[in-house]
């Protein structure tokens, strides 16, 4: 078991390496630079602009500025953004945990409830509202969550006033519980938004596990020494979460996508938001540091659904 | 073919047909603004049925264009993503070895990496594309699965004995690939390329909404939404009908792309039985 998580995590490393080298290359050797809007279009001294281009270092040759790039990194800097004044890494500080709020409530939230829709659906295949609920499903996945994010913003919280259209806290709003409350009012659109998709499909996939190790003989045996119907379903039950765990190990990655549009609908403080301003802002600095974060979150997640994939399915440990 | 899968079907091809036609279709230029201040922002009329934009622009010709953008990207980047997918799922399988493990280390890397953020980068560094480059910028994106499941059931093809046998009387390794292998996949690849569309439709819309994708004033069906942004109660006619439309196009695919897969799944399964 040892030897499999190690190998994920040379694995994880390359995968980030790649990144720092795709994302400083890709960046650097596109045209235009951080100070074109700011200073070339405003018509600023072009031997000034040259002077303020000296001062950060672009005017040194790109591998040069790539060894730096890297070094500065390896010592935890990520460089200096230049479209919100402050570093990159002050600048990632203040919105990383506003993002790992909102998807981690998402992702509980659909995880917790996929699964016991699920378990129920196919512990109980045969019933009528767990057809009903499977058909729902279908057209609930497919509605992506960007389209989702839109229409609850103008159901729920601009016709209906039942929530707040946008931000994460009150301003100047109270403290404590009483800002605990009002933090769970902010976050429950933009959560239920991201989090429904996830949720039927999760539902979907413990549905089919479920009606796979229904019948099996573990689960017969345990009905057979006299266990309850919800003992025999909580048996069946950890063998079923081996598919929902390894989806959520492989999909991960792709609900960051949901994760940036939906920051964006709702203004939600977050990373996905200041990368999309980065993007606009071609802030070089603080996309790179954003996506290389970006991309480190998504590999300790995917991390972490393996090692509950290997805790779900002891058959998966002798396995590298 | 079950009742939903024919309606989805339906629905999808009446779409697509609208797109091609809208030149045909739409009443009006989609760029062409108003001329008076009055005329921005009206709720649908007869005289505009779907209503008018910031620009008072006419909202259903901006749809029927925006989904000749929206679906014309959409089919560039699947077709883009199934052959790359196909070509590199092929040769891995045929190299194994080295290569095989080498091909399978990127398509590993790529899937860890998220998706938007590397459109994101690419964007932000090249700036904005233009409407092919963004679709083949989709694609590249989104050969991985394609490229697993090619590989896979690729190997399984390999081993049964009609793909053996013509390897026994010399047929060479590309038309082997060609000849015997790809057409048997041609079902799985449908229902891959039909989820591949479903997909790759709101990644579009979620990026031109964003103000990365399509740009205006050339209509998407994501960036006619963002033109309402600002006030998406009061102008909501501006978000309710891209927002069907993307939504109609999305469930018509997956439901079809379910059926396409059980149909494929069928056929497998026969195989299968057969050969046992």
């Amino acid at each position: 078991m040892r030897a499999a998580l190690v190998s994920r995590l040379l694995q994880a490393a390359v995968v980030v390496v790649l990144v720092v080298v795709a994302a400083f290359a890709l960046i650097r050797l596109a045209p235009g630079d951080p100070f074109y809007s700011s200073l070339e279009e405003a018509n600023v001294a072009p031997e000034q602009v040259a002077r303020i281009k000296a001062h950060w270092g672009y005017d040194r040759p790109i591998p040069e500025q790539f060894a730096r790039f890297a070094r500065n990194l390896a010592q935890g800097d990520l460089g200096y953004s230049h479209s919100r004044i402050q570093s990159v890494q002050e600048a990632l500080a203040a919105t990383i945990p506003n993002t790992l709020v909102l998807v981690v409530t998402a992702l509980g939230v659909a995880f917790a409830a996929g699964i016991a829709l699920g378990a129920w659906q196919g512990w109980r295949a045969e019933s009528r509202a767990a057809r009903s609920t499977d058909t729902l499903g279908t057209v609930a996945v497919s509605v992506p969550e960007f389209v989702l994010a839109v229409l609850l913003m103008i159901g729920p919280a601009l016709a209906w006033r039942w929530f707040p259209v946008s931000g994460m806290r009150t301003e100047f709003g109270p403290a404590g519980l009483a800002g605990l409350a009002d933090l769970l009012w902010h976050l429950a659109l933009p959560a239920t938004a991201l989090a429904l998709p996830v949720l039927f499909i999760v539902a979907r996939l413990q549905r089919n596990a479920m009606l796979g190790v229904r019948d099996a003989e573990f689960v017969r045996a345990a009905r057979a020494r006299g266990a309850g119907e919800g003992r025999a379903a909580r048996r069946a039950l950890r063998n079923a979460l081996v598919p929902v765990l390894a989806y959520a190990g492989v999909h991960l990655s792709a609900l960051v996508g949901g994760v940036v549009i939906v920051e964006k609908v709702f203004d939600w403080p977050g990373m996905g938001r200041l990368m999309v301003a980065a993007v606009h802002a071609r802030d070089y600095q603080l996309v790179v540091g954003g996506v290389l974060a970006g991309a480190v979150c998504t590999v300790v997640g995917t991390m972490l659904a393996d090692l509950l994939l290997l805790w779900a399915d002891p058959r998966q440990r002798g396995r590298a | 073919m079950t009742r939903g899968a024919r309606l989805a079907a339906a629905l999808l091809g009446a779409i697509l047909l609208s797109a091609l036609l809208a030149p045909w279709l739409a009443p009006a230029d989609p760029r062409a603004q108003g001329a008076l201040e009055s005329l921005i922002w009206q709720p649908p009329s007869a005289a505009h049925p779907l209503g008018t934009d910031s620009a008072a622009r006419d909202v259903l010709s901006r749809l029927l264009h925006g989904g000749r953008a929206t679906l014309g990207i959409a089919l560039l980047a699947v077709t883009v993503s199934m052959s790359l997918g196909s070509c590199i799922g092929a040769v891995a399988a045929v190299a194994r070895g080295p290569l095989d493990a080498l091909l399978m280390r990127v398509t590993d890397a790529f899937i860890a990496f998220p998706r938007l953020l590397l459109l994101l980068l690419v964007v932000a560094g090249v700036g904005h594309p233009g409407n092919a480059a963004f679709a083949v910028l989709l694609g590249a994106t989104g050969w991985m699965t394609t490229a697993r499941l090619v590989r896979q059931e690729t190997r399984r093809l390999l081993a049964t004995d009609h793909v053996r046998g013509a390897r026994a009387v010399g047929v060479p390794w590309p038309r082997l690939v060609a000849r015997h292998v790809l057409p048997a996949l041609a079902p799985t690849l449908a229902a891959a390329a039909t989820f591949a569309f479903a997909t790759a439709v709101p990644l579009e819309a979620g990026l031109s909404y964003l103000g990365l994708g399509v740009l205006p004033p050339a209509p998407s069906w994501g960036n006619i939404l963002a033109d309402a942004d600002a006030r998406p109660l009061a102008h909501w006619w501006l978000v309710f009908f891209p927002a069907v439309a993307i939504a109609v196009t999305v469930v018509s695919a997956n439901v079809l792309a379910e059926t396409v897969a059980r149909r494929a799944g069928a056929i497998d399964a026969d195989r299968g039985e057969d050969e046992a």
